[in-house]
């Protein structure tokens, strides 16, 4: 993934910058757009939330046409990723506030990204243990499940998304602190989550 | 195509929906930065008025008023000026965090940093005392503000504590009279040197400091006249006096009355 973290313009980024001009003329080209972050998006959206694929489709859309219509608004000083992953999570936040109780967590999703994830986490450990992924992946989601939303959400930004701290701090609109402070509690709490239900990864 | 991306192009062709135009983020972004400087103005006004009203307290004189250091702290606190500088300060700092990018600050910087405006500014606004003419300028123009610091002079009114303050009736020799502000009426004695000092006249606010003799009567020990911009000050520009009784002046057979005392 290629993303501007330190205002270069990286091919990705001028590609976008493109894509968003294209998209001011004719709104056919913002297809471009929605076909590029589609998975991405609707991927994190499904494990920030952990809403049905039905569901999670719902606010992807509500995200797209949201930053369709504010297209102009696009602060060149962001990467255009990062203000779209924004979007996508003020619609997921908005949408968890008017439907709290209607879904449950589901947390769908592909087994080698789920267990992409406890990699990463056990990499302190220096230990690689071979298990079977599916399980790893069922567990990892079991935890997942269990965490408040903010520590899921900054997990999956920095785990399966892989954005750095200062995207982070862009998508979340948090100072840079707060972002590493989060992401530790996050580490923590699912640590001790996993530990708590007697799964070891 | 996926069906996201159909179903969000059809939505956009069917509602006709363009992006919203460039001004509007414009506009926007400047409605934040206007917001932002005006909070930071009230709160450098209301700032310099906190200062101006603390720095004619005489501290020595709030246990007098409220039995003790920290009731009469409570008793003087302006609390409708500190109650609107937490507003305002609250407000800037949640408009700054607004603006792009202000984010990357975290929100004890960002409200330190606005208090610390507001404290430098409302020095500013003190120093150059515009703090006074906005005071005199409230107390003229609104009728709400000055009865509520009509209210709080009023509880400077406690000649049981040694405290006198009010209006100057009649002048006499020996003593004058004098309207509290609870509209009762005094005999106030005090020596001839004191009444020359304080350049009495009929009408003036001053604050009698001394003694209640009996019902009616207060022997003065020292007077302060009011000064000329805002118009409780005199109220809280006393010094309090160690309780040293001056003896009144021998009154003559016949006290003359006069509207002034002559300056020897």
């Amino acid at each position: 993934m290629t993303k501007k973290s330190d205002n270069t313009i990286t091919p990705q980024v001028s590609a976008d910058l493109e894509l968003v001009r294209l998209s001011l003329i004719d709104a056919n080209n913002f297809g471009q757009i929605i076909e590029k972050y589609e998975p991405k998006l609707l991927r994190y959206i499904s494990y920030f939330t952990g809403l049905s694929h039905d569901s999670a489709e719902d606010v992807l859309q509500e995200t797209f046409l949201k930053v369709f219509r504010n297209l102009n608004g696009f602060n060149q000083s962001l990467s255009f990723s990062s203000w779209i992953y924004r979007i996508a999570h003020n619609e997921a936040i908005n949408y968890l506030k008017k439907n709290s109780s209607k879904d449950v967590l589901s947390l769908e999703g592909d087994d080698d990204e789920a267990a992409s994830l406890i990699d990463i986490l056990q990499s302190d450990d220096d230990v690689v243990k071979t298990v079977d992924k599916h399980q790893m992946a069922e567990k990892v989601r079991q935890v997942l499940k269990l965490l408040r939303d903010e520590y899921r959400e900054i997990l999956v930004l920095k785990y399966l998304e892989d954005y750095d701290y200062i995207e982070i701090s862009d998508i979340l609109k948090k100072p840079l602190g707060t972002v590493g402070v989060l992401l530790s509690r996050a580490k923590e709490s699912f640590k001790q989550t996993a530990k708590k239900l007697q799964i070891s990864f | 195509m996926s069906k996201i991306s159909q179903n969000v192009l059809d939505k956009i062709k069917e509602g006709d929906l363009k992006p919203k135009p460039r001004w509007v983020f414009v506009f926007w972004n400047v409605m934040l930065i206007v917001s932002f400087v005006l909070a930071i103005l009230v709160g450098a006004l209301v700032t310099g008025l906190v200062i101006l009203k603390f720095s004619h307290l005489e501290w020595g004189f709030i246990r007098v008023i409220g039995d003790g250091v920290l009731p009469g702290f409570w008793e003087v606190l302006p609390i409708m000026w500190l109650g609107l500088l937490l507003l305002v300060v609250l407000m800037a700092s949640q408009v700054f965090e607004m603006m792009e990018g202000n984010y990357k600050y975290s929100h004890w910087i960002v409200l330190g940093g606005a208090v610390v405006s507001s404290l430098v500014l409302g020095g500013v606004v003190y120093a150059s005392r515009l703090a006074d003419v906005l005071e005199n300028s409230l107390r003229v123009n609104l009728n709400v503000y000055e009865e509520m610091e009509a209210m709080t002079e009023r509880r400077w009114n406690l000649p049981e504590k040694g405290l006198l303050p009010g209006k100057v009736v009649e002048i006499r020799a020996g003593d004058f009279e004098l309207e509290d502000l609870r509209d009762n009426d005094w005999v106030v004695t005090a020596n001839l040197e004191m009444i020359r000092r304080a350049h009495l006249q009929p009408n003036q606010m001053i604050m009698v400091i001394g003694e209640k003799t009996s019902d009616g009567e207060f022997l003065a020990t020292d007077i302060k006249e009011k000064r000329a911009m805002g118009g409780t000050r005199m109220l809280k520009k006393i010094v309090i006096q160690k309780k040293k009784i001056v003896s009144p002046v021998p009154k003559v057979d016949e006290p003359e009355t006069t509207s002034e005392v002559k300056k020897p």
